[in-house]
């Protein structure tokens, strides 16, 4: 891809951060809506009514949608913070933080892998979770 | 299949639907800023940000990242209005739906008798008397006075039609209720039928499968595009509603897309035709040199040896050998000579011109001929642009040679005039030029296929020029390019200021006042000499003579002529054939008669 990344591993790192709360923030209103609405149709009894196990089908298939634009975005954040980590480690200069990684350092978005992030940042893997897997079949690359 | 009796579907209050729209509107109203949290609300990622930001994160990756951000956005806020508020609009529509049978069904109850009783299962609603009372009301029991027989008989029956009539109507409306809740029930599962793809994830090829994303994103429009269903400027509107990194995805992964559109701007198509130049010329066959060698070999050996081959009975064969051979050796060969065209083509416009102008590949075709459209110059940002159809035994060599040279020499006459600004010349061979000038050239097919190609791209550049009303437009053919234009401006109309025919045997009308422009806008030229005057006069098929000054006598009176004005040109040469592409020639006034033309001074041609 490009030779050529010039980061501000500092400024990055705080976009990283400003994204996985946008990312928990969709996903917490998303819960929310999901929780409230179903509270309000309660005197609607589901068993009764063949349209309320539907809409509560639409309901959950929207929060797995949701689940869906989180991961884009965990994705996304880790990325950066993936390159970000590697321009912390390359940084000689402390006073600015801009660092250039050339084609050799930086990690290719064409090749990444989340296992790039968890070995660059040294972050802690999660336990395994399939409700935060993506749901829409397009996994990311596995490491 | 609903199964929803008229008891619950009666008891049931529906406001809690109201209730959950309510709080699916606020969700969407607080999720519609998203985009603004994500992309305003976040510096880095915030695209076309010449300042700090990007400083902080540069390169083709940090922006592959902010389209990405983008993207997610979008498709969220897409999202956002195709299913969350779907679900929302949905449920307002069933509690008014629901409510207003539910008002039928009150209204049916309160016009029953009250000796009539609600009953039934789902699908077996009905009315049933309540006998008893019935008979007590009738009877007088109790504090009512009895009434009379025929009074009472004449009750009981209107009393029991009642019930057989409204037994209908409850029945039909609760099938009817029924229908509507698996109506909904259907429309909320269909939501989340074949929901578009989300963007990829980073990693594994991740730009190349962006762009197919996007392409999926655009894929309606660029089907419009495909079937020639967009007009340039629609086109251009589309292109300039792209991000600036969508843009560029489009040109490096999807050049196809991008190099051949009249209505995308010149830098963009440029890069595209050259990635897609490169792609072609790379795409050869490393050892064609070797493989035609080789089969020149064999051939020559069998040829060599024929003789013996006879003698030896193996002629048949042979023979047969010989055919394919030949065969597969004009393939290659004609392999060979595209794949020079294309090396030239790709190396004439590699340098900066000798007008010190830059050459944009507005597109190109290496089938048949081939095809090509060059410019010296970039029209969308010059103050002149010129287009030039080339004629008979135009091709993709020519494109890239003679007529290259024809539209540098235009483009550096023009900046000889004073205060003339900036004149781009382009070669427009977007069509397949007759080859021979005996046979085909009093043809009219080649003009007609040409015709709309050329309007489409005149309009094209209209729609990519920076300021189309300050910018003089000329389109000049020569030879059969004159049949194009003319073609072309009467049935299609060119978006043009000005035309010029150089050496034209016909534009297939009799008056310039039938191109669709200004007839005083209208210039020709051809040398005394040119065979062409023969043809010109001769042929009725291409049309009437441009450079008829309207003094010749038809008929016993006068004619108005062609119309337009007619500019000097020279000789230069003793041969009629030479004559015919003499007009580029150092010293012919011609020159200096188009570049005044060129340059918005018509009035001053000689």
């Amino acid at each position: 891809m490009s030779d050529r990344m010039v980061i501000d591993h500092q400024a990055v790192s705080e976009a990283v951060e400003q994204i996985e709360t946008v990312a928990e923030d969709l996903d917490a209103a998303a819960v929310a809506v999901n929780a409230d609405a179903a509270d309000a149709v309660t005197a609607i009894p589901i068993g009764e009514f063949a349209f309320r196990p539907a809409l509560n089908a639409a309901e959950s298939w929207w929060y797995s949608r949701i689940v869906d634009h989180r991961n884009h975005l965990i994705d996304l954040a880790q990325f950066m913070a993936t390159n970000a980590a590697v321009a912390a480690q390359h940084d000689q200069d402390s006073e600015s933080d801009l660092v250039e990684l050339g084609e050799e350092l930086q990690v290719d978005v064409d090749e990444y892998t989340t296992s790039d992030y968890y070995e660059t940042t040294g972050a802690e893997r999660p336990d395994y979770n399939p409700a935060a897997l993506p749901t829409d079949g397009k996994s990311v690359a596995v490491e | 299949m609903s199964s929803l009796s008229w008891r619950t579907f009666y008891l049931t209050g529906y406001t809690g639907l109201d209730d959950a729209a309510a709080v699916w509107d606020r969700y969407i109203s607080e999720a519609a800023d998203f985009e603004a949290t994500l992309i305003d609300g976040i510096p880095v990622l915030k695209e076309g940000a010449a300042d700090q930001a990007r400083d902080d994160f540069d390169g083709e990756t940090a922006d592959l990242v902010r389209g990405q951000a983008r993207h997610i956005a979008e498709r969220f806020l897409d999202d956002l209005d195709a299913y969350a508020s779907h679900i929302k609009v949905l449920l307002q529509e069933a509690k008014t739906d629901f409510e207003t049978k539910r008002d039928e069904l009150a209204g049916l109850f309160a016009e029953k008798s009250v000796y009539l009783t609600a009953e039934g299962e789902p699908g077996e609603e009905r009315f049933e008397v309540n006998e008893s009372d019935l008979y007590n009301y009738l009877t007088g029991s109790g504090t009512v006075e009895p009434m009379n027989e025929y009074e009472a008989d004449a009750y009981e029956q209107r009393v029991r039609e009642q019930a057989v009539d409204l037994s209908d109507r409850f029945k039909t409306l609760m099938d009817s209720v029924r229908e509507l809740d698996d109506q909904y029930a259907a429309d909320f599962k269909a939501l989340n039928d074949d929901p578009p793809p989300l963007p990829p994830y980073v990693g594994s090829d991740f730009e190349a499968k962006t762009a197919e994303y996007l392409q999926e994103q655009h894929q309606d429009f660029l089907d419009k595009i495909e079937s020639g269903d967009a007009i340039p400027e629609e086109v251009n509107d589309w292109w300039n509603s792209l991000a600036e990194g969508d843009q560029e995805l489009f040109v490096h992964e999807l050049p196809e897309l991008v190099g051949p559109v009249d209505g995308i701007p010149t830098e963009d198509r440029d890069t595209a035709n050259r990635i897609l130049l490169d792609q072609e010329i790379a795409d050869f066959s490393p050892t064609l040199d070797e493989d035609i060698a080789v089969i020149e070999d064999r051939i020559a050996e069998i040829e060599g040896n024929w003789s013996e081959i006879v003698a030896n009975g193996d002629s048949i064969d042979r023979a047969e050998e010989l055919e394919q051979l030949r065969e597969e050796l004009a393939r290659l060969q004609g392999e060979r000579v595209t794949y020079n065209e294309l090396v030239d083509l790709q190396s004439a416009i590699a340098e900066e011109s000798p007008t010190g102008q830059q050459y944009y590949l507005l597109g190109y075709d290496s089938a048949g001929d081939g095809k090509a459209i060059v410019s010296v110059g970039n029209p969308d940002t010059a103050d002149n642009t010129v287009v030039y159809v080339p004629g008979t035994g135009g091709d993709l060599d020519g494109a890239g040679g003679n007529d290259l040279q024809r539209a540098e020499t235009m483009a550096g006459d023009a900046a000889q005039v004073a205060g003339s600004g900036e004149t781009a010349v382009m070669v427009w061979l977007d069509y397949d030029a007759p080859n021979n000038p005996i046979m085909n050239s009093p043809s009219l097919s080649y003009a007609e296929d040409a015709s709309e190609p050329l309007a489409s791209f005149m309009s094209g550049l209209d729609a990519t020029n920076h300021d189309p009303e300050e910018t003089t437009t000329t389109v000049i053919g020569h030879s059969y390019g004159t049949t194009v234009i003319g073609q072309a401006a009467s049935e299609y109309g060119l978006d043009t200021d000005q035309i010029v025919a150089v050496a034209s045997p016909g534009m297939t009308v009799d008056h310039a006042s039938e191109l669709g422009i200004d007839p005083d806008d209208f210039y020709s030229t051809t040398a005394p000499g040119d065979l062409i005057n023969a043809a010109a006069e001769a042929t009725l098929i291409l049309g009437s003579d441009p450079n008829d000054g309207g003094l010749n006598i038809q008929g016993g009176g006068l004619d108005s002529g062609f119309g337009g004005t007619s500019f000097d040109s020279d000789n230069m040469g003793w041969s009629p054939v030479d004559i015919h592409s003499n007009y580029w020639d150092d010293g012919n006034p011609a020159r200096k008669n188009m570049a005044m033309i060129f340059t918005g001074n018509g009035d001053q041609v000689t």
